[in-house]
C-alpha cells in the first residue's frame, strides 16, 4: 500500500513556501561566505540493507590487505580508498532494525522510540557551511521513496528524489521564459506570505504553553530561515543552469535496483562538475520487490533475513555485486574528470556503506565503512580494537574537518578518528 | 481472445503489458473515478481470483503498488465487481488475476507460458475473462466540483464552469477566507486576522493579475500557518474549540465538522452529557475508521505489516492478497469490539474474528467463500481468538524468514501489557537467525541466557514469546520448523528445494512469577487469569497518548487507575474506555 504525498511538509514544498530547505543557523550573509579556490565535497552512499559481510570484509589488515570479494571491483583505486572494520553509532536499539537507517549520518541514540527527535546529519552541515554558493546547497536521492537519510538541525528530514530524469531536469534543463516567470512570481508570494507567518507566529507565541512555544520556535526558525534564502533561491532563478553535453536519462523500471543505482550514479560527477552542488548523498532503499538481476528469485530484503542459507547468500551477493560494481564504475568516473583544481575524486570525500553489520540479524554494530578520495590517507584496511566498536561519529568528525567545516563535535562524538 | 471477452491468464501488474493508458485513458484530473470489471472464470476448475491494481507511470515503465481489490470468481457466470478509487493524472489503472493454476507438463513441471513454443490457443490453464472495464469520473454532480464551490463561497459560476464575480475582486477574497480561515484554524478568528491574510491578495490585484492567483496567496498563508498546523492553546483546561479539535482528531483524525463547531460555539460541547452523545455520534460515522486504522497501526504495529516479505521458499502460501486480509482482520476486530462494546480480555481471547476464504483456509476454520470479510465463530478446538494470534501481529513479530520469541516477547511487553524490556546492554551479542536446522531459536536463546547479564531481562521477555513459536513467520501454526530443502541444478539455473520438515516446535514455557504453561493456550489462560487489570491499564494510556500526543507522565498515572478501576466491574469494555478517557481531565486539558 502507498499513501499519497499528502505530508504537510511536501505541501509546504509544492506551495512554494520553501520550508524544508536546510535550516541554516549559522548561516553567513552571502558576501561573507567562504569562497575557496578549490571547494571540498562529500558525497554519502548507504546500502541500507546491509553488504554481506563475508564478502565484503578483507581478512587481513594493513596496507598489505588480500582484496575481498567486493572490494575487487574497486582494487584499481586501492591506493584512493580506505577500508574500515569495527565502527558503529552506539545504542541504535530502535523500534526496529531497520530504524538505523535514519541515523546512519546523524548518530542520534535509540531512533524511532517514545519521544525521538533525529539531529543534524553529516551531509546538513557541509550544505549549511556552503548554503548557497551553488544551486542547490545539498542533492539528496533515493532510489525508491522520498525517504532520506539528511536531517535538517531540527531533525527535519530533507525529502529525496528518486526519478533520475527529475532529478536531470531539476539540475541542467533550463525553464522557458514563462515557466521561469511563474517560478519568480511564485517566491515573491511566498515572500510576502513568510512576512504573514512571521507576524502570526510572535503573536501566537505570547499565547501558547511552554511545550508548545518549543514546537512553535523550530516553525518560527523555519520560516526565518526560509525568508533569508528565499533572495539566494531568486538569484539563482535569474542564472542559466549549466549547459551539458548529455542525453538525459530515462527512469527505468522500480525493480531494476541495480539500473537505477547505475543511473543516480551516473548523475554524481555531473552535479560536482558542474559545481550544481557540493554535498550528494543517496540513499539506496529497500525496494520491496523481486530485483530483476539475473539468477536472483527472492526479494533483496528477505535475501538479506538469509538465515545463513547459502542459496540466499548467492543471491543476495549477484544483487550487492552488482551494486558495488557501479560504486567502483562511479569512482573511476570522479578519478578521470577534472575541474579547474584537477581530479574531482582529489576533492570529494566518498563515504560508502551501510548503517547494518551483519544484515542477517539486523545488527547496526560492526557496519561496512569505506572511505575514498577528498585528499585523504588512502590504502589501508583500518581495524580499530577494542571490546567496542570506534564512534562512527568520531570519522564523521575527522571527514567534516577535513572539509574544512570549523567544528569540534559531531553528533555523538568523543573526538576524532584519525589513522596513518 | 474469446466471442465474448479477452483471457488472462497470468498476473499482468509485473509485466505491464495491458493497462489503462495503454487502452488510451488518461485520468484528466484528480478526483473519484468509478471503475468496473465485468468478467468471468474461464476455464478453471477452482476459484480464481479477480483483482484490480492501481499503478503509477515511472519513465517508460510502469509500477503497480496498490491493490484496489480483489473478488473470487468460482465460475463462467459473468461477474461485475466495482471500486471507486481516488486517482490522479499519471495513474494506471489495471485488472489482473491470481490463483490461476497453469498445466503441468507430462514431465511434472510448470509450463512455461512465455516460451516460444507454447501457444495461447492450446493452452489449458486457468484464465479469466475479461469481458469489460469502463472508467468513469471524476463522479461529480457538478463542474467545478463542490469542494471547489464551497471553498470559493460567494463566486459564481457559469455552465462551463467559467468563475463570475458578483462584486470587487477583493470582497470576494474577504468572503472566502471570512469562511475558509476559521475553519482551517478550527477557532474563530481574532481581530485583524481576517485583515491580515486578505491584504496579501491586495498586491496581486493590484498587478493586474487574475483573480484566482489573488485568492490563492491567502489560501496558501492559511494553509502554511501555525494555528492549521498546530494544535495550540493555553495551558489548563481546553476551551470549547480546542475540545472539539481534540476529539474530533482523536476518533476522526480530522477537522471538527459543522455540528461539532457549532456546539463548541453555543458553548455546549463539554456538557457531560452533550460530549458523551458525540463521542456516540462520531464513534457510528464511517469517518471512525480512521481512528481504527491509525491506532492499530500505532499502538499494535500493523504500519509494519509490509516490512518484510515471507520467503516465498519457505512459504510459498502467502502473498499479498493474505496479507491485505490480515490487516482487515484486526481492524474489523478493534471495530467490532468498540462498535459492541465488549470487553478487554478479547485482546487476549475472543470466540469470534474476521475471516474470508484464504484466511479462513490458513487458520484451518471451516471452508470460507469469496473474498469479503465476514465475523466467524472461532472454532472450539482451534488455538485462535484475540489479538495474539492473529496473522498480523504474529507476522509483524517475524522477520520473514524466522520467528524469534524476543521480538514477539517484546510485543506481548511493550503493546499489550506496557511493560516493555530494556534494551540490550552493551556489547552483547543478538542472536544470528539460522534456516539450516542445525540449531533452533531456543537453543540459541538458551545460550544466551546462561549470560547473567541477558538472563534477567530475557526471563521475562522469553515465555510469551515462546508461547508464540507455535506460530510461523506468516501466522500459520506449526509443530515443526520448517527448514529450507537446499537447492539443485536445473539446467545453468540453481532452484530452491521444497523446504523441509526441521526440530520440534517447543512452546512451553514458564512466566517469571512461575506458573508454568505447556502451549499458547494455557500461556493466554494465564494472562487472562493474571494480567487483565494491566492489559486494561495499558489500553487506556494508549488512547490517552493517541489522542493527546502526549506521553503518560508519573503524575497523570492516577488519573488512569482511575479510569481502570471505574470499570474494573463491567470488565472493561473498550467502547466505554473510550468515553471515559474523553471525559478525563488528561483529555480535557493541556
Amino acid at each position: 500500500m502507498t499513501t499519497r504525498p499528502v505530508d504537510r511538509r511536501m505541501f509546504l514544498r509544492a506551495s512554494g513556501v520553501a520550508l524544508a530547505v536546510p535550516m541554516l543557523e549559522t548561516m553567513q550573509p552571502a558576501f561573507a561566505r567562504v569562497v575557496v579556490a578549490a571547494p571540498r565535497r562529500m558525497v554519502n552512499i548507504c546500502n541500507t540493507l546491509g553488504l554481506y559481510s563475508g564478502a565484503w570484509f578483507p581478512q587481513t589488515t594493513g596496507s598489505d590487505y588480500v582484496v575481498s570479494e567486493y572490494l575487487r571491483h574497486l582494487d584499481h583505486h586501492r591506493q584512493r580508498y580506505t577500508v574500515f572494520s569495527n565502527l558503529s553509532h552506539a545504542e541504535q536499539a530502535g523500534r526496529q532494525a531497520h530504524n538505523s537507517e535514519i541515523t546512519w549520518l546523524t548518530s542520534a541514540k535509540h531512533p524511532g522510540m517514545a519521544g525521538f527527535q533525529n539531529t543534524i546529519s553529516l551531509d546538513q552541515v557541509v550544505a549549511n557551511h556552503y548554503g548557497y554558493a551553488t544551486r542547490f546547497p545539498s542533492i539528496v536521492m533515493g532510489t525508491a521513496t522520498a525517504q532520506s537519510q539528511s536531517f535538517t538541525a531540527t531533525g527535519v528530514m530533507v525529502p529525496a528524489d528518486s526519478s533520475p530524469a527529475n532529478l536531470f531536469t531539476k539540475l541542467f534543463l533550463q525553464g522557458t521564459a514563462e515557466e521561469v516567470r511563474r517560478q519568480t512570481q511564485s517566491l515573491d508570494d511566498g515572500g510576502s506570505i513568510l512576512d504573514r507567518l512571521q507576524s502570526e507566529t510572535t503573536a501566537l507565541r505570547a499565547r501558547v504553553s511552554a511545550g508548545d512555544k518549543q514546537r512553535l520556535d523550530a516553525y518560527f526558525e523555519a520560516v526565518r530561515t526560509a525568508e533569508l534564502n528565499l533572495s539566494e533561491v531568486k538569484a539563482w532563478q535569474d542564472r542559466r543552469k549549466p549547459v551539458i553535453d548529455v542525453e538525459p536519462p530515462t527512469d527505468v523500471d522500480h525493480a531494476d535496483i541495480i539500473g537505477r543505482v547505475r543511473l543516480l550514479f551516473q548523475l554524481i560527477p555531473l552535479i560536482l562538475e558542474t559545481d550544481s552542488s557540493r554535498v550528494v548523498s543517496l540513499m539506496i532503499q529497500d525496494h520491496g520487490v523481486v530485483p530483476t538481476v539475473e539468477g536472483v528469485m527472492n526479494d533483496q530484503h528477505s535475501l538479506s533475513h538469509h538465515g545463513r542459507d547459502e542459496y540466499k547468500i548467492v543471491q543476495l551477493k549477484k544483487i550487492e555485486h552488482g551494486i558495488v560494481r557501479h560504486f567502483g564504475t562511479l569512482l573511476d568516473a570522479l578519478h578521470e574528470r577534472t575541474d579547474s583544481n584537477g581530479s574531482i575524486l582529489d576533492h570529494t570525500t566518498v563515504l560508502f556503506g551501510s548503517n547494518l553489520g551483519n544484515a542477517n540479524s539486523h545488527e547496526a554494530k560492526h557496519l561496512p565503512i569505506l572511505v575514498a578520495g577528498g585528499g585523504h590517507q588512502h590504502g589501508q584496511h583500518v581495524v580499530h580494537e577494542g571490546t567496542d566498536d570506534a564512534p562512527l561519529s568520531n570519522l564523521f568528525l575527522t571527514l567534516l574537518q577535513h572539509s574544512g567545516v570549523e567544528i569540534d563535535s559531531f553528533g555523538h562524538s568523543t573526538g576524532t578518528f584519525t589513522w596513518s | 481472445m474469446v466471442d465474448d471477452g479477452a483471457v488472462t491468464y497470468s498476473d499482468t501488474t509485473s509485466t505491464y503489458v495491458f493497462h489503462s493508458i495503454a487502452e488510451g485513458f488518461e485520468v484528466p484530473v484528480p478526483g473519484r473515478y468509478r471503475v468496473s470489471v465485468e468478467a468471468y472464470a474461464y476455464n478453471a476448475d477452482s476459484t480464481v481470483v479477480l483483482t484490480i491494481w492501481r499503478g503509477r507511470k515511472s519513465g517508460a515503465a510502469a509500477a503497480f503498488d496498490e491493490m484496489l481489490g480483489m473478488w473470487d470468481l468460482v465460475d463462467a457466470t459473468p461477474r461485475t465487481v466495482e471500486v471507486t478509487p481516488f486517482l490522479y493524472p499519471g495513474d494506471l489503472v489495471v485488472p489482473s488475476v491470481a490463483e490461476v493454476n497453469s498445466p503441468v507438463t507430462e514431465s511434472g513441471e510448470f509450463l512455461n507460458i512465455f516460451a516460444a513454443d507454447v501457444v495461447v490457443q492450446d493452452y489449458e490453464g486457468e484464465g479469466i475473462a475479461m469481458k469489460s472495464m469502463t472508467i468513469e469520473g471524476p463522479i461529480e454532480d457538478v463542474w467545478p466540483p463542490e469542494s471547489t464551490r464551497q471553498l470559493l463561497a460567494g463566486v459564481e459560476f457559469s455552465e462551463f464552469g467559467q468563475i463570475r464575480l458578483t462584486k470587487s475582486a477583493y470582497d470576494h477574497v474577504v468572503d472566502i477566507v471570512a469562511r475558509f480561515a476559521p475553519l482551517a484554524f478550527r477557532r474563530p478568528l481574532v481581530s485583524g486576522e481576517l485583515e491580515a491574510y486578505t491584504a496579501l491578495a491586495k498586491s496581486v490585484l493590484a498587478a493586474d493579475r487574475p483573480f484566482l492567483e489573488a485568492v490563492r496567496v491567502s489560501l496558501r498563508a492559511i494553509l502554511s500557518a501555525p494555528s492549521f498546523l498546530y494544535q495550540f492553546g493555553d495551558s489548563g483546561v481546553l476551551n470549547e474549540f480546542g475540545l472539539a479539535t481534540r476529539l474530533s482528531y482523536f476518533l476522526w483524525r480530522s477537522l471538527p465538522d459543522t455540528e461539532l463547531f457549532h456546539l463548541a460555539r453555543e458553548g455546549r460541547l463539554s456538557d457531560r452529557s452533550v460530549l458523551a452523545e458525540q463521542v456516540n455520534r462520531m464513534l457510528d460515522d464511517p469517518k471512525s475508521e480512521r481512528f481504527v486504522k491509525d491506532f492499530s497501526g500505532q499502538a499494535f504495529r500493523l504500519y509494519e505489516m509490509n516490512a518484510t516479505t515471507p520467503d516465498p521458499g519457505l512459504y510459498p502460501e502467502y502473498d499479498g492478497r493474505l496479507g491485505v486480509s490480515m490487516i482487515q482482520e484486526t481492524e474489523l476486530f478493534l471495530n467490532e469490539l468498540i462498535t459492541e462494546n465488549l470487553g478487554i480480555s478479547n485482546l487476549v481471547d475472543s470466540d469470534f474474528t474476521f475471516a474470508n476464504r484464504r484466511l479462513a483456509d490458513h487458520y484451518g476454520f471451516p471452508h470460507l467463500a469469496g473474498q469479503e470479510m465476514q465475523k466467524v465463530r472461532i472454532p472450539s478446538d482451534s488455538v485462535r481468538g484475540g489479538l495474539l494470534t492473529q496473522g498480523s501481529v504474529l507476522k509483524i513479530t517475524a522477520n520473514g524468514t524466522t520467528t524469534s520469541p524476543v521480538p514477539r516477547g517484546n510485543f506481548v511487553l511493550a503493546n499489550l501489557l506496557g511493560t516493555p524490556a530494556p534494551p540490550p546492554p552493551l556489547g552483547v551479542a543478538g542472536l544470528e537467525p539460522d534456516t539450516r536446522g542445525t540449531t533452533t531459536i531456543r537453543e540459541q536463546l538458551a545460550a544466551h541466557r546462561a549470560n547473567p547479564a541477558c538472563a534477567n531481562c530475557h526471563r521475562t521477555i522469553d515465555p510469551p514469546g515462546f508461547a508464540l513459536e507455535s506460530f510461523d513467520p506468516i501466522g500459520g501454526f506449526r509443530e515443526n520448523y520448517r527448514v529450507s530443502g537446499g537447492t539443485s541444478t536445473c539446467g545453468e539455473f540453481e532452484v530452491p528445494n521444497p523446504y523441509q520438515e526441521g526440530p520440534v516446535v517447543d512452546p512451553s514455557g514458564v512466566r517469571p512469577t512461575g506458573e508454568i504453561f505447556s502451549n499458547v493456550a494455557d500461556y493466554k489462560r494465564l494472562l487472562l487469569e493474571h494480567d487483565g487489570e494491566q492489559i486494561a491499564r495499558h489500553f487506556v494510556s494508549q488512547l490517552i497518548v493517541f489522542s493527546t500526543g502526549a506521553e503518560i507522565e508519573f503524575a497523570d498515572r492516577k488519573d488512569v487507575a482511575q479510569i481502570v478501576g471505574d470499570l474494573k466491574d463491567e470488565r472493561y469494555p473498550i467502547r466505554t474506555m473510550i468515553h471515559e478517557v474523553v471525559n478525563s481531565d488528561l483529555f480535557r486539558s493541556r
